[in-house]
């Protein structure tokens, strides 16, 4: 008897992809590297949250009759600074001599400069007689607040990618998993779709968790989240496949799991940022850099789109502190993304089971 | 085919075919050959020149299509320590087309076959070699693909583990699998076989029927128990006889011979040593015809 081979249609690389992503996405949740991720977002969130009640600084309060320092500028304009930012307006109150001041016809709240501007009129003669204070209730501006956690974010993305990304293709060579992968009627292109859609989807997880945890705890503590937070999200993801690629990329040359991963975190967290940092002390924006683009993450928040600063760094010595072209940027990532992926699936195709 | 890694030739011009239907040996020394052929029939490494065909399809061109129905166990692969049997299984069934309902009577079928199925929820990583081999066979036999790739398959298994293994090869076998294997066990593969081949060096030396073997004029090691001790003036009468090649002393009571002759030669020598006064209680080829062959052509290993 010859048995006839059971006859069943193979599915298309795509169905191929999407079957390869959910089998290691459920490795990769039941890793203990999983875990830690988990850890290392809380650790993000939690000290920076808070600490700065804790240390003194409050998220919200209320000014209560807040002497308030005049400033006159010629020709007898009056300004006077609140001391808080993030004032709640409709709740400012001015007072001379204790007696509450009317706002029509009187002065005005500045939000842009944080400042009241009184009229030229009725009181300005006899304003410096006065003792002028405010009471008002303040809150800190979501941008801020969403900035401050922010800072972690390069950290938690170079994680995200050392952990999810960096091992994705070696490890089925130097942990012979491959053996039992390989000779299965699959092409390496849907394997390694299927694996870079994984560990985009563990990035997309874990750096979704952040902006969540950010989004809500704005809610929650501000009545507010920062109006482009989406968009922050949304260029960190954009990120992270660029970055995911260059790991990819890395780990489809390298030998061992340990210097794929060690490679890459350091190359995220120390190398190119270092190229980084010589760029701004002579003064030249390496736009070229993946992690020259990443503070259009943080950037982005602010409304209008911050411009380069330069800044005294000692005598005679000044360091621009470059912006980054959002544009320019994403341009940049996407370049990293299509250029390191097809290496990298060129090179694994090309790998072989030799040990 | 040819396969060179620098200036080593580890596979050399190989020619070889494999009956549909047939339990094919494939043998050799260390570093003969056999993996590396192995792994470029199932597209873990590419040859550097010539073709190889599965079911008739060229796995070199187009290896999606021709490792649709072929299962494989290449060395001893490992496994996703995160998964279960269950799950890996039904990873690979997924990948090889099969549908939901038959991939979990499929699952539940192949586990019981390598009798791992208490395992089947537990994760593979705290599982041993021979238990992660039984998988490895499993997950080969999951969509009952009708040829069966298998490099040492019995490796690190457990002496009863090896005998369940080749009752497994056997019963495909007589289903009509075209089954090829690789094995340094030349017992197993006579036993699990019909057909082999010898390769040494990357080149093929041999590729023959067992039953053959035996038919062939070859040489072989005998070894014949006496039930008490003889003497030397015994073995003496015994040595002019036809075919034989050396007699060795090899005990009190244990005689060992090489001899070169067919079974009507083999029975005239059993006559001359009873002739010779020597009362034997056995008499019988050490190793059997493939190990004589393999003997008689594999000059060394690597």
């Amino acid at each position: 008897m010859d048995p006839q081979p059971v006859t069943r249609g193979l599915p298309s690389d795509i169905a191929q992809s999407l079957i390869v992503a959910r089998y290691e996405l459920l490795k990769y949740l039941r890793s203990r590297r999983f875990l830690i991720g988990l850890v290392i977002v809380t650790l993000g969130i939690a000290p920076t949250y808070i600490l700065p009640p804790a240390l003194g600084s409050p998220y919200t309060g209320t000014a209560a009759n807040e002497p308030l320092p005049l400033w006159t500028f010629p020709p007898g304009l009056v300004l006077a600074n609140l001391s808080h930012r993030g004032v709640d307006a409709p709740s400012l109150v001015l007072a001379l001599n204790g007696t509450p001041l009317p706002s029509a016809g009187a002065w005005q709240f500045n939000a842009t400069f944080n400042a009241v501007v009184f009229y030229p009129g009725l009181l300005q003669g006899n304003l410096s007689q006065y003792a002028v204070t405010a009471s008002y209730d303040w809150a800190t501006d979501p941008v801020e607040f969403a900035g401050s956690f922010l800072q972690f974010l390069q950290f938690l993305l170079v994680i995200t990618v050392t952990f999810f990304a960096a091992d994705a293709i070696v490890s089925e060579f130097s942990n012979r998993t491959g053996f039992l992968l390989f000779p299965n009627p699959a092409r390496r292109s849907a394997l390694l779709g299927g694996k870079f859609l994984a560990s985009l989807g563990l990035t997309l997880l874990l750096v979704g968790l952040y902006y969540a945890l950010i989004a809500g705890l704005s809610w929650a503590t501000l009545g507010g989240v920062a109006s482009r937070l989406g968009l922050s999200f949304v260029f960190a993801l954009w990120w992270s496949a660029g970055a995911v690629a260059v790991a990819f990329l890395l780990s489809s040359v390298l030998r061992g799991v340990t210097e794929a991963s060690v490679l890459t975190f350091f190359l995220f967290l120390m190398i190119l940022p270092i190229i980084d940092v010589v760029g701004e002390a002579v003064g030249i924006e390496f736009w070229w850099s993946l992690t020259f683009t990443l503070p259009v993450a943080t950037n982005i928040l602010e409304v209008p789109y911050p411009g380069d600063q330069v800044i005294d760094a000692g005598p005679g010595f000044q360091l621009t502190l470059f912006s980054p072209d959002p544009g320019v940027s994403s341009l940049v990532v996407g370049l990293y993304l299509a250029g390191a992926l097809l290496v990298a699936y060129l090179l694994f195709r090309r790998r072989q089971m030799l040990g | 085919m040819t396969r060179t890694f620098g200036d080593l030739v580890a596979v050399n011009q190989l020619s070889l075919e494999v009956p549909h239907g047939s339990s094919f040996g494939f043998l050799g020394p260390n570093g003969a050959g056999k993996t590396t052929t192995i792994k470029i029939l199932t597209s873990l490494l590419s040859a550097t020149s010539g073709r190889a065909w599965l079911n008739g399809l060229e796995v070199t061109e187009d290896p999606k299509e021709a490792l649709a129905s072929v299962g494989s166990v290449v060395e001893t692969p490992e496994f996703y320590p995160f998964l279960t049997p269950r799950e890996t299984l039904t990873y690979l069934g997924r990948l090889r087309g099969m549908a939901g309902d038959e991939i979990a009577t499929r699952v539940s079928e192949v586990l019981d076959q390598v009798r791992m199925s208490e395992w089947i929820d537990e994760r593979i990583g705290k599982f041993s070699k021979g238990m992660k081999q039984r998988v490895a066979i499993a997950q080969a036999m999951l969509h009952q693909p009708n040829l069966l790739i298998l490099d040492e398959p019995t490796l690190g298994l457990d002496p009863r583990g090896m005998v369940e293994v080749r009752e497994i090869i056997q019963q495909l076998h007589k289903e009509g699998y075209t089954v090829f294997m690789s094995s340094h066990l030349l017992a197993e593969v006579q036993e699990v076989c019909d057909q082999v081949a010898i390769i040494q060096r990357g080149k093929l030396v041999v590729s023959e029927r067992v039953t053959d073997l035996s038919q062939r004029e070859s040489s072989a090691r005998l070894e014949v128990l006496t039930l008490e001790p003889f003497s030397d003036s015994q073995l003496d009468t015994v040595r002019p006889q036809a075919g034989l090649d050396g007699l060795y002393r090899a005990g009190p009571t244990k005689l060992v011979v090489d001899f070169t002759g067919d079974l009507v030669g083999r029975a005239a020598l059993l006559e001359r040593i009873q002739r010779a006064g020597i009362r034997v209680a056995s008499f019988r080829a050490i190793g059997g015809p493939l190990e004589s062959l393999y003997m008689e052509l594999v000059e060394d290993s690597r």
